[in-house]
């Protein structure tokens, strides 16, 4: 049962609130997280799809691998509607969300949140995008967030990834281009390199050139046929990858914060987390004169639609850096003018180099780059000031659309791309793209990620009417400015750069649509929140998730930097409050 | 020719034809009665298969047979009708959750907006065609069309986006991403027009279901636990994906050289000689150098930072549909200048509040 009180509720279980959750809990303090999404792999509710099951889960007995091989069948269309953000009832939609043009939001819901869609990649933020960039306050630097990152990375031991023949393709290219290995876990260079991931390595018994002939089974399933243990090999993080196989739970080889830290969490005994609860209101006390103090919660069950109210000493939204907003926008609290404002997203596009089966024998030996093996992204090239670029396996569903599904500049027919370095850009559709598709295995996908900057006008707002079950629904507002622009076509250049010296014979731009994958600075530090994460207009209220950042990283994944400042926002609560 | 109107208030009357206001406006009710999907719709979605992954006899010669089929060949077409129509939850805060938003409607509503739009500026580059319509429907759409109304030709003649070309309807998709309503009247972030979300459903959608094992299941609407799955998928051949695999033996080791951390164990390959020191694959994956002692006192900004949103190049239409004039500058220079936002602190005026106000708001239409 949900007590009444606790000393801290955390909103939200995704990547960043179980990290909270743990510190807390192992500080002595009594946690409750609210999740809106279901809890996958707990026994508790052994089908959460299907019906409301248990209300709590408490305890590290309740997790279950054999749950989870069964749910996360790893088919990329089930996964995908599964896994995006909406109500675990698996008759329901999406949670809808706006967003302008034609660009779209890629939250997902459930204990893990986005990280059960991540793809494992933990690099630390740029030093020069917090220290030189001057979005974060002066009080807070990189400094600050080295011990946490050394913590965290040994927990979930991140590491150098696995090369398959797409990572051996690139590294190839990117030598070719002329740039050089990179071998520093905080970047101040230009280069290339493996991803760290937070993916245990595969086993030495999967190399290409042995002949394997086991099942890829965990040596604790009664059913392996030599077994293995870490990364299968198959490229299935972005469908929930549950490998290997007949694995316990935690040693599933991809560390979502659901395997790596939800664990943890439970393990304190401190920790309960109540899935299917959509938080819709902040409740404050500001009997007391000055800043309101926030005392607890109220949430919606999404199974039966009741409401209920925690009360807490300190209350922690880590929902996202789109729900977070929304929550205190639509909550009776102080208006900060910068509450939703500055978000930064990344600004992605697609670029997609395709190779003659000659060429791929002769470089790496075989006639087929094969981008459903390896780890969905292993390899990277870093750019500070501009941004990245990452290799991007995937199965052919998730290829199409991201390399030819979604475009800001209509159909390939359309565009004059007589001074473009690529050969087609835009939407690809027809036989056109039943032919690009034919060659899905020799094809090398770059998913370039652009260092966008905070601008006040992007960000989330919520417009009375506009609204679903929960309250007004967030509204996404992005621009990029044209330096971001700027950075972005820069990469797509490297990028295809890289695939020609790689020996590409087609290279495809998909010129992306703004998308919310990567989402932060929604409630900036030195904006909305001071440098330890507590909101400057309400007490006792602090924010653990992405949105708290102050700006994009410089274009590094984010999951790594929104964790370990979480990390760093538990110890802040433990010090100011208990 | 066909009678058509781009302007916003036809839209919405056609919508309320469709009986997709009405059903919405009582959402208490709980109950929804869905208006069965009509020969129309089916056949504007026939379409949108037919045109994004169309049957291609011509690429039998030069790559097989197996590449022949296309998303009618599958009922592709049918599926993404249920998928639209269940794509976004639908609640009320007060009445709960309402069940799914139904969408197949309005969305084939805003295709016939496209074309007409198209064929009215002379950008198809064939004439439509009732013919392709009646091509596209299947006998017994044909006798329902009989059954529901007495002049089946004037009917067919709404259905203007399949009366095109293939290549015609996809630019009248792509016109959908700069399609302007007049949005004067209202306020805030909805006025954005984002007719352009349509294009990404019909196309991103329609690639990424054909692409992925969608074809597999028997039903995939059942409940996960009773869903059957068989690996016989068109796409598959079609891409030569093997199917979903366990794991793979393709580990070729970690990318290193002889003066780096980056590597360890045992030398499997040496990848590349050319440039530096030769890159090896190694055994162990070796690790990042960690050092409290990194400088960025040289890092620079290789393009500009002040904020002015882009105006032009392929982001020209994201940046046309915003209303207003978007004034705001980098968050470094503190400038609190912007619209809309700034002195409610993100709460954004009342609009309309019926439910034809939010779904025309979703899509990006107004009312």
């Amino acid at each position: 049962m949900v007590k009444d009180s606790y000393d801290v509720v955390i909103v939200g279980a995704g990547g960043d609130g179980p990290v909270a959750a743990w510190k807390l809990g192992a500080a002595g303090l009594d946690v409750l997280v609210l999740e809106a999404g279901p809890f996958y792999g707990n026994e508790q509710w052994p089908n959460p799809s299907e019906g409301p099951g248990s209300e709590l889960s408490d305890s590290v007995a309740d997790l279950s691998g054999d749950l989870l091989d069964e749910q996360f069948t790893t088919r990329e269309l089930e996964m995908a509607q599964k896994l995006l953000f909406g109500p675990a009832d698996h008759e329901r939609g999406l949670w809808f969300r706006k967003f302008p043009g034609s660009g779209a939001a890629l939250q997902a819901s459930g204990v893990g949140g986005t990280t059960l869609i991540y793809t494992g990649n933990h690099p630390r933020a740029y030093p020069a995008a917090i220290d030189e960039q001057d979005h974060w306050p002066d009080a807070f630097s990189y400094d600050d967030l080295l011990p946490y990152y050394r913590e965290l990375e040994d927990v979930l031991g991140v590491s150098p990834a696995p090369v398959t023949a797409k990572e051996e393709m690139f590294f190839r290219g990117a030598e070719a281009a002329g740039y050089d290995l990179i071998d520093e876990a905080n970047v101040t260079e230009t280069g290339y390199r493996p991803q760290p991931n937070a993916i245990a390595s595969p086993d030495e018994k999967l190399r290409h050139d042995n002949d394997y002939e086991g099942n890829f089974r965990h040596p604790d399933d009664p059913d392996a046929v030599d077994p293995v243990e870490g990364h299968t090999l198959a490229a299935a993080e972005i469908a929930g990858n549950p490998h290997p196989r007949g694995a316990p739970y935690e040693e599933k080889a991809k560390k979502t914060s659901a395997i790596g830290f939800v664990p943890r969490a439970l393990d304190t005994g401190n920790v309960s987390i109540r899935p299917n609860a959509f938080v819709t209101d902040i409740l404050t006390d500001d009997s007391i004169g000055g800043d309101p103090e926030a005392t607890g919660v109220e949430f919606r069950d999404t199974w039966n639609g009741g409401t209920e109210t925690i009360a807490a000493d300190t209350v922690v939204l880590a929902a996202g850096a789109i729900e977070t907003p929304r929550l205190w926008l639509n909550s009776s609290l102080p208006r900060n003018e910068w509450v939703g404002k500055g978000m930064t997203l990344h600004f992605g596009d697609n670029v997609m180099g395709f190779f003659e089966e000659s060429v791929l024998e002769d470089t790496v030996g075989k006639p087929t780059i094969d981008p459903q093996e390896g780890q969905n992204i292993a390899a990277r090239f870093d750019y500070p000031g501009v941004g990245m670029l990452q290799t991007t396996g995937s199965g052919p569903g998730i290829a199409a659309i991201l390399g030819f599904g979604a475009s800001a500049s209509g159909f390939t027919f359309s565009n004059d791309l007589s001074d473009a370095p690529w050969d087609t850009q835009g939407r690809l559709a027809g036989t056109e793209l039943k032919r690009l598709l034919a060659r899905y295995r020799q094809a090398l996908p770059i998913l370039v990620v652009t260092d966008d900057r905070p601008h006040k006008r992007n960000g989330i707002t919520v417009t009375p009417g506009v609204e679903d079950e929960h309250g007004p629904i967030p509204q996404i507002n992005y621009v990029p400015s044209e330096g971001d622009v700027k950075r972005r076509d820069e990469l797509a250049e490297i990028a295809t750069d890289i695939l020609r010296e790689a020996g590409a014979d087609h290279v495809h731009r998909s010129d992306s649509p703004p998308t919310a994958l990567h989402i932060h600075s929604t409630m900036a530090m030195g904006k909305v929140v001071d440098t330890g994460c507590e909101a400057y207009d309400v007490d006792r209220l602090f924010v653990a998730d992405h949105s708290a950042l102050a700006n994009g990283l410089g274009g590094p994944n984010p999951t790594n930097t929104g964790q370990a400042l979480a990390a760093r926002t538990a110890d802040t609560i433990v010090e100011r409050y208990f | 020719m066909v009678e058509f109107s781009t302007d916003r208030r036809t839209l919405i009357r056609g919508l309320g034809a469709l009986g997709v206001g009405s059903m919405l406006a009582s959402p208490a009710s709980g109950q929804l009665q869905p208006p069965e999907t009509t020969p129309n719709t089916r056949a504007t979605y026939r379409a949108v298969v037919d045109s994004v992954v169309p049957r291609t006899p011509e690429l039998e010669s030069e790559l097989g047979p197996e590449h022949v089929p296309g998303g009618l060949s599958v009922g592709l077409d049918e599926y993404l009708v249920t998928f639209i129509n269940n794509l976004f939850s639908f609640g009320v805060r007060g009445a709960g959750d309402v069940g799914n938003l139904r969408l197949a409607e309005a969305v084939a509503l805003v295709l016939d907006v496209g074309a007409a739009k198209l064929v009215a500026a002379g950008e198809n580059d064939e004439p439509p065609s009732a013919d392709r319509v009646v091509e596209l429907l299947e006998p017994t759409d044909l006798l329902e069309l009989d059954r529901l109304t007495d002049d089946p030709e004037s009917v067919l003649e709404k259905s203007l986006f399949a009366a095109l070309s293939r290549e015609d309807r996809l630019r009248a998709i792509a016109g959908l991403d700069s399609i302007e309503f007049d949005t004067a009247e209202f306020p805030g972030p909805l006025t954005e027009v984002d007719a352009a979300l349509v294009g990404q459903l019909v196309v991103g959608f329609t690639e990424v279901v054909y692409y992925s094992e969608w074809q597999g299941y028997a039903d995939i609407t059942a409940p996960p636990s009773e869903r059957t799955f068989a690996p016989d998928v068109d796409s598959w051949d079609q891409t030569k994906f093997p199917g979903i695999i366990d794991g793979a033996a393709a580990l070729r080791g970690y990318w290193g050289a002889p003066n780096s951390s980056l590597g360890g164990g045992g030398t499997w390959d040496t990848a590349v000689t050319g440039g530096g020191p030769p890159k090896k694959l190694y055994a162990d994956p070796g690790s990042f150098e960690d050092s409290d002692d990194y400088d960025t006192s040289d890092y620079e900004e290789p393009f500009s930072t002040d904020g002015t949103p882009a105006a032009d190049g392929p982001l020209g239409d994201v940046v046309s549909s915003l209303n207003g004039d978007v004034t705001d500058s980098d968050v470094a220079d503190g400038d609190l200048t912007d619209v809309d936002n700034v002195t409610d602190g993100g709460v954004t005026d009342p609009v309309d509040t019926t439910v034809d106000g939010i779904l025309s708001g979703l899509l990006g239409v107004g009312n």
